[in-house]
């Protein structure tokens, strides 16, 4: 009956309290039946005093031991000897009537009801140390010694007394021991079935708060056994981590949806950058901005600041960075992004009304179209970006590089129509003032003409009147 | 702790208490009784001179039964000694000797009212049998010839018939046969002292 071997569980506390309480029932019940036999056999040979006085003395010390000690499992093995102890006083109260002593067998029963096989040590070690210790005397050859009614108790009979009186302790022992892991394996599956009807409920509140749409309501994963929740627990992760894609791509459709009807807006480089940077740092939650565009004029490329959001300004006073020159100078020349996050000190400082401090991170991105840089984008921000995040600015990058190299198209074919419409114009008041050179040549060609008209009239009529002339003097002289 | 060393310290007392009253109730018993100073020892075949107040019959033996209602081995015995009175009480006349006058009514009502009981004020009786303890048989015979004097039995349950001293006692007497030789744990008496033989 080694319980070293024994792989069943140890007993839960809760559990020797039911035994414990269940035990203590039958004993006082039993040990009250006890102390009134005592007294009952007690008008055979009026032997009231012991009934009362070891009857007494025995509840006393059961009892007593038991309100002293009422966790500690003492007052149980009392009870064990009191049990012996009492079928010494019966063995006494009716003159060695060998019946009494089947009370052994009797207490050795009684005591299984505790489910402690131990318990059965104190009465028969009682019951053995008074049997040996007489035992002893007698056959040592003590004559006063009086061990048994039998005329001569030999050493067989003696053995075979003895032997069963084990076996019936041993079988006790052993059934204390078999109903103790009975009852502890029988308990152990009422535990297991109350523990998986506790996670079952477990998982249907935490089931029912993942379809609500919790998230990130916490569960606790009760045990090894707990499959369920961690299937659950398994089912919120993906769909967390769904619910998690979907809101970023969510964000970067938007965002890029919501900056594409700002590039399509039309508007001036600069009007255009205020509102990309504008927008982007509200957009990301970052805390500033800039837009730099790429000048190239007159062979000489620079980065031009052509908007910023809550930039300090100072910093950028000139607005102009050459190619190369600082972080974003950097990131043109090498038209690759920038993502700092150990950021050197004094490199940019976020300030407002309050104070200032340096951004947690900043992030430059070069506005490519075409593998052509068409300018930068700079943002810093106090919270670091997601990668979501900087793959937004990346891909709006290259809208906003479109968007500004279309821009700059316009502008270049604006100006280009307004020189032409401006040379029209020119060409336009070119052809008026012709038209009225024109006019007034004609109209003085017209006057020659008239006047050559009339002089030809002038000059008909002078031919005629010459003619005239003639014939009235050829006339004249003819006639 | 505290209550560990009140528990422990109340099964020791419980324990000691126990032991105590078996030990005067019964293991005490077990030992010989102590010899009075001044007790001096009748031989069997001495004719005991009886006390004036006591008269026996002529005719019969006599078994004068030492009994002390107070004592528990007087007790024990007294379902054996009410047998011997039954079987034998045709041929032999059984009389009970109390300590003293109060020991007289417990005495009787104990024995069933079958047997004469003698009170033994002074122990005048008793000393002149050579007895000193109860339960104690002493066998006369018709002439008042000390014949047996000792204990019923040596089990004090009485209920070992080899050692019955005193029922053997009585059988050899009403054969006729001389007092037989038994040992001490026969004549050594076992019991309870009688008062004032202390």
């Amino acid at each position: 009956m080694d319980t070293k071997k024994n792989h069943v569980n140890p007993l839960p506390e809760s559990i020797h309290t039911e035994i414990r309480r269940t035990g203590d029932r039958i004993f006082a019940i039993s040990l009250g039946c006890y102390y009134l036999f005592g007294l009952v056999i007690a008008f055979q040979y009026g032997t009231f005093l012991i009934a009362f006085g070891v009857g007494g003395l025995s509840l006393a010390a059961y009892y007593g031991s038991k309100w002293l000690l009422p966790k500690h499992g003492f007052y149980q093995y009392v009870g064990s000897a009191v049990v012996a102890v009492f079928t010494a006083q019966f063995i006494y109260q009716m003159h060695g009537l060998f019946e009494m002593h089947f009370f052994v067998f009797i207490g050795a029963a009684l005591l299984i009801c505790y489910q402690n096989w131990r318990l059965q040590l104190p009465n028969i070690i009682l019951v053995v140390a008074h049997h040996a210790g007489f035992a002893y005397l007698q056959y040592r050859g003590e004559k006063e010694i009086y061990f048994t009614q039998q005329e001569y108790m030999d050493l067989p009979t003696f053995i075979i007394h003895g032997a069963l009186a084990a076996v019936v302790v041993w079988i006790c022992g052993y059934w204390s021991w078999m109903m103790e892991r009975r009852t502890a394996k029988e308990l152990a599956i009422k535990a297991d079935v109350v523990r998986q009807a506790g996670n079952v409920q477990r998982n249907i509140a935490f089931a029912e708060s993942i379809s609500q749409g919790h998230m990130d309501s916490a569960y606790a994963i009760a045990d090894d056994d707990d499959e369920l929740g961690r299937s659950l627990l398994k089912m919120q992760e993906s769909l967390a981590a769904a619910q998690r894609k979907d809101a970023k791509d969510k964000f970067v459709t938007l965002g890029l949806a919501q900056m594409g009807d700002i590039l399509r807006s039309g508007a001036d480089i600069e009007t255009l950058s205020y509102r990309i940077i504008s927008h982007l740092v509200k957009y990301l939650k970052a805390n500033q901005g800039g837009v730099f565009i790429l000048e190239d004029q007159e062979n000489d490329p620079h980065l031009r600041l052509t908007a910023c959001y809550a930039y300090e300004r100072r910093k950028y006073m000139a607005k102009r960075i050459n190619i190369g020159e600082g972080l974003v100078g950097q990131a043109a020349q090498e038209a690759d992004k920038i993502y700092l996050t150990d950021l050197p000190q004094n490199y940019m400082r976020i300030t407002s009304g309050l104070g200032d401090a340096n951004p947690g991170c900043v992030l430059i991105v070069p506005l490519k179209f075409n593998g052509q840089v068409e300018g930068v984008i700079e943002l810093a921000s106090f919270t670091l970006f997601a990668d979501f995040e900087v793959e937004l600015v990346e891909k709006l990058a290259e809208s906003i590089a479109s968007a500004v190299a279309t821009t700059r198209t316009n502008e270049t074919t604006r100006k280009l129509l307004d020189e032409l419409q401006q040379q029209t114009e020119m060409l336009g008041a070119q052809e008026e003032e012709m038209r009225q050179n024109m006019e007034e040549l004609a109209a003085t060609q017209e006057g020659m003409e008239r006047q050559r008209a009339e002089m030809e009239e002038v000059r008909q009529m002078e031919i005629q009147r010459f003619q005239a002339r003639i014939r009235e003097l050829e006339g004249q002289v003819l006639a | 702790m505290r209550n560990k060393i009140l528990a422990v310290a109340l099964v020791a007392i419980a324990l000691s208490g126990v032991l105590s009253l078996f030990w005067y109730q019964e293991l005490v018993y077990r030992l010989p009784t102590p010899i009075p100073k001044d007790f001096v020892s009748v031989a069997t075949g001495h004719r005991i001179q009886l006390p004036a107040n006591v008269r026996l019959p002529g005719s019969k033996p006599v078994l004068l039964h030492f009994f002390n209602p107070e004592c528990p081995c007087s007790r024990f015995n007294i379902k054996y000694f009410l047998t011997l009175v039954k079987h034998h009480g045709k041929d032999i006349r059984f009389m009970a000797v109390v300590p003293g006058n109060e020991d007289l009514a417990a005495a009787r009502e104990m024995l069933g009212g079958e047997v004469p009981v003698l009170p033994d004020s002074g122990q005048q009786l008793s000393r002149r049998c050579g007895v000193y303890a109860s339960p104690q048989a002493v066998l006369l015979d018709a002439q008042g010839v000390l014949y047996y004097r000792g204990n019923y039995n040596r089990s004090r349950y009485c209920n070992q018939k080899k050692t019955s001293y005193a029922e053997i006692a009585i059988e050899s007497l009403l054969a006729r046969n001389p007092s037989p030789g038994f040992d001490a744990l026969a004549t050594r008496a076992y019991g309870c002292q009688l008062p004032g033989r202390e």
